[in-house]
Formats: structure tokens, sequence, C-alpha cells
């Protein structure tokens, strides 16, 4: 099992796109993947789980992962949040949205 | 935050008519206008702005269920249509199945917390297997209003 802290950089909070990029990258990994805040832990393979944590930037969610690729997971997850989800690319391509 | 500080009653579709993901977000977003939600006048401005978004990763979010929405100007606060389709729309979603559960969301630019914060309250109440299908079963927008507000007494 690892976990990490991970924290919501982004201004527009964990959104529908960022937990959509969240879920397509977690299914590529065999381990069981959550995120958690405050005791509510989250399915990072179920989008509609990922959206009731309800995290405005600035909140911290804890990362655990657990099975045989759960290294290489937590890395690659943690990569999406450090890069705020890369919305940077999406803001060159059309106006700032949700 | 519940359904009904945001889901307009008069903008909740049980019968969609449309196939296609533009059609079901136009005929939404129709409702939601004629319901009060925002000016006639701005209606292809939001149908615009919504597509505009789906451009950038589709807001079908699995399990039958897509969440499309914009931040729109003539928004004065976060508003809400719910819409059913029986046979279900491609909708690109993340898991290939078709939709049939809509909740269609428009909300003021400079308030984006709320718009989390009904993310939220849809998506803890959708992930009850029971509510999520008694609302895609529903046949009038009365019971589709009857079971938020239900839900919105239950603790989540």
């Amino acid at each position: 099992m690892v976990t990490k802290e991970l924290t919501v950089l982004n201004q527009a909070g964990f959104h529908v796109r960022n937990a959509s990029a969240v879920c397509k990258l977690a299914m590529k990994y065999s381990s069981k993947l959550s995120l958690s805040k405050g005791g509510y832990a989250a399915d990072c393979k179920s989008c509609l789980d990922l959206l009731s944590l309800m995290a405005p930037q600035g909140t911290k969610l804890i990362l655990a992962a657990d099975g045989e690729d759960e290294q290489a997971a937590t890395d690659s997850i943690a990569d999406l949040f450090e890069h705020k989800f890369y919305e940077d690319e999406f803001a060159a391509m059309a106006p700032p949205d949700l | 935050m519940k359904f009904t500080d945001f889901i307009l009653p008069g903008s909740v579709n049980t019968q969609l008519e449309a196939t296609t993901k533009e059609g079901v977000i136009r005929e939404l977003a129709r409702s939601l206008a004629s319901a009060g939600g925002f000016p006639e006048s701005e209606l292809e401005g939001v149908i615009t702005a919504i597509m505009r978004r789906e451009e950038l990763g589709t807001t079908g979010i699995g399990n039958g269920i897509a969440v499309p929405h914009t931040k729109h100007i003539s928004a004065e606060r976060l508003i809400g249509a719910v819409g059913v389709s029986e046979d279900g729309v491609d909708f690109s979603s993340l898991d290939s199945e078709k939709v049939n559960l809509f909740f269609l969301l428009v909300s003021p630019p400079d308030r984006p917390g709320e718009h989390l914060r009904a993310l939220e309250h849809i998506t803890r109440h959708l992930k009850d297997d029971k509510f999520c299908g008694e609302l895609k079963r529903a046949d009038s927008p009365e019971k589709v209003m009857k079971l938020l507000v239900e839900a919105d007494e239950r603790v989540v």
C-alpha cells in the first residue's frame, strides 16, 4: 500500500474534467486506488464517486494505492495533480470553463 | 446544498425526444430558459458554451449519467434542468454506455464553489442505485421533483 497527500492546485477545483482525467488514468492500473477527504473515500475508477468529494482549490486529498502497480499509479496520478490536471493546455483551446 | 436550491421545477423533462448530444443539450437548455433560468435571447449563447465545454471532454460520467454544464454571464445564480431519455443517448461517456439521466447546470462565472457543491450533491445521491434507477424510470416531471425533494431530506 502506498499513500500520498495531494493538493488541488487549480483555481476551479476538482471538477468534472479533472475527475474524468483521474478516472481514465486510474483505469490503466490494476491496483485499487482511492482518494479520500475527511474519512470519505472515493474509488478513483468511478467518476461518479470522485465528483462526490467536493474539493475546491487548496483541498488536500489522500491518495491510497494498493496492488502490483501501486507506485506507478501513485506517481502518475500525483503528476496530474501537481500539473493542475494540465488545464493550461485546455485553456489555450477555449475560454476558461469549469 | 439541495436539489431544490438549483433545479427549476419547470425545466424537468422526462420525455426527451433528442437522440444526439447536441439535441439533448438544446432541449434541456430551452427548458431552462422557458422556466425563467435565463432570458430566451441568451439561449443560443448558452447552448454554444455548453457544446464548447463538451468539446474539451465529455460530461458523460458513466452509469448512464451526464452533467453537461457551463458558466454563463446570464445566470444570476446556479440553475439546473433534469432530463430523462428512455432509449438513452450516446454521449461519448467514459464507460461507453448510453445516457438516460441528465443534469444540465448553468452557473455564474464567479462562483465555482456552488458548481462543485451541486456536483457533490448530485453524485452522492446518484451513487444510490435505487434512487438513480427511480429517476431514470420517472415518467413525469412531478415524479422527478418528488424524488428530488425526498432525496433532499436524506443525509448522504
